[in-house]
């Protein structure tokens, strides 16, 4: 920067004599980045640096697996963080990597781009003189039906879509821009992939929710409602759109094998501005509101259980129970309820009589026991089969943990002891030891939501198609030239008109094309040649046949 | 000379993305101080003040702009989380020790089955609470809260000075009210 700042200062004629060290320096390097094979290098280190982000865990993917990481690799895991191992793609070393290879590849294509529009302006250069020096060579009497004349050679041409221009009695035609075009169409692609990645990096966010069916179940999409979510860099938490979802119902089709056929959830839109609609969406079709996108990603159960305490006072609680990733769908979960058994006479809070049911819901529980896994995911005969806990559940110590499963350093410690087990259908109710109750009143439908805006997809999108398109184009483009001349027949320079004339063809491929001479026999078949080049120079020379 | 107009494109490029990066930071939220999680609002820099109505825990509805005149603490909790299980009593202990300076308390409770909520506040809380299980009221602040628990220090004319995203005890809570009440001087005949 201070370089360029300087640069006023110099005088104009001084830098060729006494060269400015910082600005050869600048521009050495410049051309070290951006030469092609700096431009591979970091291709190769950016995925060589992708690795360590495919096999450790992410935060940004899958916080709870990197704490579990910590948990069993207590002295690797420390070092691993402070490289950012965990955040790989969002580390320090990552970006230096692709704002490397970004800026190395702009300062590739942007004089290469600037030279190819000056190549498809300009016109064929002229012939060489000697022609039959070229790979390609032949010589023909033009026969008196064939054209001799340089225009009708060059229409010929034309109609092959060669680039023609004849220069007296010369014809040049070049064909075969469409490699150029196609590389600088793949390596501009390639930077608007990285655009579309950095946009959506720093323009887009997501969420996770798990949102259970019922109106006073509905959820808004503002920070505070998502167990999970990431802005990105530019967006504030303020600007996320405003809308608010209640799922309505969850319909979920099952094969006969318990093999999931189809999900459909409907919700309610409320875009808080006007009316709300109704809306359903499925797997692979997400909900599109405009300022995001709503994925259903899973379902599940959330049994409603309503608890009477020793005092006779009720709490009903609808709490979801997560399914444990097997296809029938046994889910576990935990209905806490720290403050139960409050004297209503004298308002104490015995620290020790708060309440808890963990255990497991069954959609199909079996017939007979065990009562451990579900045998059906359609609710064809539910059942919630649950552990009864007395004591301190330990969340007035104020330490956040996971709402879907007892601190069990409680139970460790002697704090939180077990008074019970059972199984409960529907409708059926629990006398606990000390007189209070817990009845299953049935479930609700819950749903796994992932509220994603991703302003970089399209454009990512359409840049990996032009990519392929120009991948295409430069691996089967070939730039190649081909010459023409129209001579007299008569080396002693004779009548032009009264003789027959020759001509002679010459044809170069710029880049390596093997069916180069075959392309060049059928020009010279065109003219009416007989297509087969001349002994000393042509198809032998280039090795085909 | 060749070898500008590289160095000169880097440049407008640096340009692009600085322009980029500086485009977007108008947000309310920047124009306050952040401080270990506590953003705080100079009385010039406030934004207008959120509209906060519904309907109450213990039933009724409540409209914020009745207690226009007083500072306001709006917390944000839920039964089921244990900071804000923690944080309840400082907050109950802030709101005695203000209230004769001309401040109030409202509880915004969020993600809660309604019994249970209830019976966390019996005995333990004397100021009323919102029921907002799907966070709507939290959509009205120019400054969202973000996390549960949070809490929200509006001035004595409704506007957000304060804004604290994590659990608070009263030894930190309780300045930061002081300091907003002593701005403006408390209404006649408030508590």
């Amino acid at each position: 920067m201070t370089a360029l700042d300087d640069r006023p200062a110099i005088p104009a004629e001084a830098p060729r004599r006494r060269p400015n060290r910082v600005l050869a320096l600048l521009r050495n390097s410049w051309r070290q980045l951006t030469s092609m094979r700096t431009a591979l290098v970091l291709l190769f280190l950016l995925a060589v640096a992708a690795i360590p982000g495919s096999v450790l865990p992410q935060r940004g993917v899958n916080p709870e697996k990197v704490d579990q990481y910590f948990v069993d690799h207590p002295e690797l895991a420390p070092q691993l963080d402070r490289i950012g191992a965990f955040e790989v793609f969002g580390s320090v070393w990552f970006s230096a990597i692709y704002l490397l290879l970004f800026t190395s590849l702009i300062g590739c294509i942007v004089p290469r781009l600037r030279d190819h529009a000056r190549a498809v302006r300009s016109r064929p250069p002229a012939a060489p003189k000697r022609l039959e020096r070229l790979p390609q060579h032949a010589v023909l009497p033009a026969p008196d039906a064939a054209p001799a004349d340089p225009e009708a050679i060059a229409a010929m041409l034309r109609r092959r879509r060669w680039r023609v221009e004849v220069r007296g009695n010369e014809v040049s035609a070049e064909k075969g821009y469409l490699k150029e075009t196609g590389n600088l169409l793949f390596h501009t692609s390639l930077i608007a992939v990285l655009v579309g990645v950095a946009l959506g990096s720093w323009y887009g966010w997501h969420g996770n929710r798990l949102l259970v069916a019922g109106a006073e179940n509905e959820f808004c999409n503002t920070r505070q409602q998502y167990s999970e979510a990431k802005l990105g860099a530019r967006v504030d938490s303020a600007d996320l759109p405003r809308f608010c979802l209640t799922l309505d119902g969850f319909d979920a089709r099952f094969l006969p094998s318990g093999q999931p056929e189809s999900y459909r959830a409907s919700v309610t839109v409320d875009k808080l501005d006007g009316p709300k609609r109704a809306a359903d969406f499925s797997v692979n079709s997400p909900l599109r509101l405009g300022s995001a996108n709503v994925y259903l990603l899973g379902h599940g159960y959330a049994p409603i259980l309503r608890y009477t305490d020793r005092y006779g006072r009720s709490q009903t609680s609808t709490v979801p129970f997560l399914t444990t990733g097997d296809t029938n769908l046994t889910s576990e979960g935990v209905a806490a309820f720290p403050d139960a058994n409050v004297d209503p006479k004298t308002g104490q809070r015995p620290a020790d009589q708060q309440v808890a049911f963990e255990g497991l819901y069954l959609p199909t529980a079996p017939d007979a026991a065990p009562f451990v896994s579900s045998k059906y995911p359609a609710e064809r005969n539910p059942a919630v089969v649950l552990v009864a806990y007395r004591g301190n559940l330990g969340l007035d110590a104020g330490i956040p943990g996971s709402v879907y499963q007892l601190d069990q350093r409680q139970v460790t410690n002697g704090k939180l002891k077990q008074v019970g087990d059972r199984k409960l259908s529907p409708g059926e109710k629990w006398i606990l030891d000390d007189g209070s109750s817990l009845e299953f009143l049935g479930t609700k439908p819950y749903v796994t939501l992932a509220v994603r805006y991703a302003p970089g997809q399209t454009m990512m999108l359409g840049a990996c198609v032009l990519l392929l398109v120009g991948l295409m184009g430069s691996l089967f483009g070939r730039r190649r030239r081909v010459w023409f001349r129209v001579t007299s027949a008569d080396p002693d320079g004779g009548s032009p008109t009264g003789g027959s004339s020759l001509v002679e063809a010459g044809g170069l491929p710029r880049t390596e094309h093997p069916g180069f001479a075959v392309e060049f026999a059928h020009l010279l078949a065109a003219l009416g040649g007989d297509g087969r080049a001349d002994g000393r120079a042509g198809a032998a020379r280039e090795g085909v046949e | 000379m060749r070898s500008r107009r590289p160095i000169a494109a880097l440049l407008a490029a640096v340009t692009a993305v600085t322009a980029l990066v500086g485009c977007s930071s108008g947000s309310e939220e920047s124009r306050c101080a952040t401080d270990g999680g506590i953003i705080s609002c100079a009385p010039d820099q406030r934004s207008a003040p959120p509209k906060i109505a519904g309907e109450l825990l213990t039933g009724g509805g409540y409209d914020l702009s009745t207690a226009r005149g007083q500072v306001v603490v709006v917390n944000f909790w839920g039964s089921w989380c244990a900071p804000c299980r923690a944080e309840a009593d400082d907050l109950e202990a802030t709101y005695q020790a203000t209230k004769g300076s001309g401040v109030t308390f409202l509880g915004i409770n969020i993600q809660d089955n309604k019994d249970k909520a209830v019976a966390f506040e019996e005995g333990r809380v004397s100021y009323p609470s919102l029921f907002d299980p799907a966070s709507r009221l939290a959509l009205a602040l120019d400054i969202p809260p973000n996390t549960i628990p949070a809490t929200v220090v509006l001035d004595r004319d409704g506007r957000i000075a304060t804004v604290i995203r994590a659990a608070i005890k009263q030894d930190g809570l309780q300045p930061i009210v002081e300091r907003i009440a002593a701005e403006q001087p408390a209404p006649n005949g408030s508590r």
